[in-house]
């Protein structure tokens, strides 16, 4: 058999530069690590190009078939080196100011990057769970990651207990699948469970052990217990990381595993996501309102979030249903990163993470409260942001699909979101500031935030060209 | 189903009872111990040798060595443990009442699923068919496990290995 390296040239790259920068680091003495930060970073832009060439050959397939290389798992690829890079760029001042271990946070967030590709390119139940499981090991310790603070270890302890039993339950659902079929391959498993044996009680059984472990993983309401916990006490850079990838991660999983292995079967599963779907959105989006604490809040807010992305997943079986949840899914991505780069800016280098320490943020430093200002607005889905496109695309999958209760629940949702984001607005704006010094945010953290804005208000502007890579993606893994 | 099987799999579950039904942590260690080696025997019963004699070596023998090494050492107090507060009456009896359902739900589907599993190939479990999967079809899942546990080693040394200032 043969492997074409090509296909795997970004995995590799990433592969190498997280050994790479685990050498480097040994050779440093402590202190005078700043230089592992451009290195990673130059390494993720490398391994970015390294997508390249994987694109030009007709090959999609490599490793008996177990990993693919289409433009559903390029499209992710591209969002999970854009997210490791932006994380990259703001670290290095923060990494230092927390005394974090510099070169073994970059080797986790690489590997961590890495299983999520493995997560959205394996056509292979085998390798979708090692993939999940690198991403996973490597959050629980990026989350304990600051030792001498009890709520960190709270984090780390909440994160691995929770996480260990959605692997268990997850695995408990993959091998009823792997019993009924003899096989591990999504294409043979969708071949098999077609027909009579897709209405089998067992498969029914399999579908809610696999809805209710990646629900854990993408922390869906109502398996979202650990999540308030583990980003408040996470170090923010990592809650920033923990809000982007392991969920876009979980999401790729979970569109390739049902609409590929589980064609026949989509009336059940479906169900099963709009239920969580509504549920999310409702618990989300209630229990931030009530939330002080900032880092809390966005953890509700992203469980909302994660809500309204299945929406989409409910309506996976068709190409704009995917498309809408992949678009959602960058323009997710690119508004929270950037939020988190203002809250890890105004925690770290300025008052603290609480709503009140946002009093009079628009005249000590009016980037940032213009900034968060922009992704809270995006975040609601208000024009002419990403956030609005990506609802709108959304909204329009589900009635398109005879979903309507269900994109109404979501417009009702976006609704109440308003309620917690304008409380911090008003604080920025309103509150009187209890100083007058502006918050020394690093360049790196106000770079992201510039960058993220730009591309916050491209995917509002300019949502077409985005949307077209997204549905021609999309078309690709289906099968009938 | 023959006698061997009925007999190692109500010692598996007495073990696993024993697991969560002791009070000292050793007493626990113990019972699983008990568990892995029925598992194991339940292994055998099903011809496959491989994960016997992995289930022997690996968890009965090293992985619960390490368990009670850890327990030896971290609780050096002689008295036990004191049941945490709990916040949810009657804990015991709903987690009782859910598991039973559970296991009602899976028996029912699993009986009325019968016949519907996969042909089992021959060979299947074997130590060839085995290291011949691993080393043919499934060598690069065998390299991730590696860069996995590598990362988790990692881990190890980020979280409890020293630190400098």
């Amino acid at each position: 058999m043969s492997f074409d390296y090509t296909l795997l040239l970004p995995e590799l790259i990433l592969t190498a530069l997280a050994l790479v920068v685990l050498v480097i680091d040994l050779s440093l003495a402590p202190g005078k690590k700043q230089s592992l930060t451009w290195i990673t970073f130059a390494g993720i832009l490398v391994a970015m190009a390294g997508i390249w060439p994987a694109t030009q050959t007709s090959a999609s397939q490599t490793l008996s078939g177990m990993v693919s290389s289409d433009g559903f798992s390029i499209f992710f690829k591209v969002l999970f080196l854009t997210v490791a890079a932006l994380i990259t760029l703001a670290s290095g001042p923060y990494l230092q100011q927390k005394r974090l271990p510099v070169g073994e946070f970059y080797i986790l967030l690489l590997s961590a990057t890495l299983g999520m590709m493995f997560m959205s390119g394996s056509r292979d139940l085998i390798t979708i769970y090692l993939g999940l499981e690198l991403a996973s090991i490597t959050s629980y310790i990026l989350a304990g990651l600051l030792r001498e603070d009890p709520k960190s270890n709270e984090a780390a302890i909440k994160y691995f207990l929770n996480g260990a039993m959605a692997s268990a339950v997850l695995l408990f659902g993959l091998s009823l699948v792997y019993g009924l079929t003899g096989e591990t391959h999504l294409d043979i498993i969708g071949k098999v469970l077609n027909g009579d044996i897709s209405h089998w009680p067992i498969v029914g059984v399999a579908l809610v052990f696999l809805v209710a472990g990646f629900g854990f993983k993408m922390a869906a309401a109502p398996f979202h217990l650990w999540t308030p916990d583990a980003y408040e006490g996470a170090p923010t850079l990592v809650t920033a990381f923990f809000a982007v990838g392991p969920k876009a991660g979980a999401m790729a999983a979970v569109l390739r595993a049902f609409t590929i292995g589980f064609a026949a079967s989509s009336g059940r599963w479906t169900e099963l996501f709009a239920i969580l779907a509504v549920v999310s959105m409702f618990f989300g989006n209630l229990t931030a309102l009530w939330q002080t604490n900032v880092k809390r809040m966005m953890a509700y807010s992203s469980i909302a979030h994660i809500g309204y992305l299945l929406v989409g997943v409910t309506v996976a079986t068709t190409v704009p249903g995917v498309a809408s949840v992949m678009f959602y899914l960058l323009a997710y991505a690119v508004m929270t990163l950037g939020a988190f780069a203002v809250i890890l800016a105004v925690d770290a280098f300025g008052p603290g993470d609480q709503v009140g320490n946002y009093a009079g943020l628009a005249t000590r430093s009016p980037l940032l409260a213009w900034g968060l200002t922009l992704f809270f607005v995006s975040m609601i889905g208000i024009p002419p942001t990403g956030g609005f496109m990506g609802k709108f695309y959304l909204f329009s999958a589900a009635v398109q699909n005879g979903y309507v209760w269900l994109a109404v629940v979501m417009a009702i949702n976006s609704a109440i979101s308003v309620g917690y984001y304008y409380g911090i607005v008003k604080e920025m704006f309103v509150g009187k500031p209890l100083e007058t010094t502006s918050v020394k945010a690093p360049a790196g953290v106000t770079a992201v935030v510039a960058i993220t804005m730009v591309v916050t208000l491209m995917l509002g502007l300019y949502a077409s060209p985005f949307l077209n890579w997204a549905t021609a993606a999309a078309a690709l893994p289906r099968f009938f | 189903m023959s006698l061997l099987f009925i007999v190692a799999a109500f010692i598996a579950v007495a073990g696993a009872a024993g697991v969560v039904l002791a009070k000292s942590p050793v007493h626990s260690v113990l019972a699983l111990v008990v568990n892995f080696i029925a598992l194991a025997v339940l292994f055998l019963s099903l011809q496959a040798e491989f994960m016997a004699v992995i289930q022997l070596i690996i968890y009965a023998g090293a992985v619960m060595v390490l368990f009670l090494f850890v327990i030896a050492l971290l609780t050096a107090r002689k008295e036990l443990p004191t049941s945490p507060q709990k916040w949810l009456k009657n804990q015991e009896v709903l987690g009782a009442a859910l598991g039973l359902g559970l296991m009602a739900v899976l028996g029912t589907v699993a009986l009325a699923g019968r016949g519907a599993a996969a042909e089992v190939p021959a060979d299947f479990g074997s130590v060839v068919a085995f290291g011949r999967s691993l080393l043919t079809t499934n060598v690069f899942v065998f390299e991730l496990t590696a860069f996995v546990l590598l990362v988790a080693v990692i881990g190890v040394v980020i979280l409890v290995g020293r630190r400098e200032a």
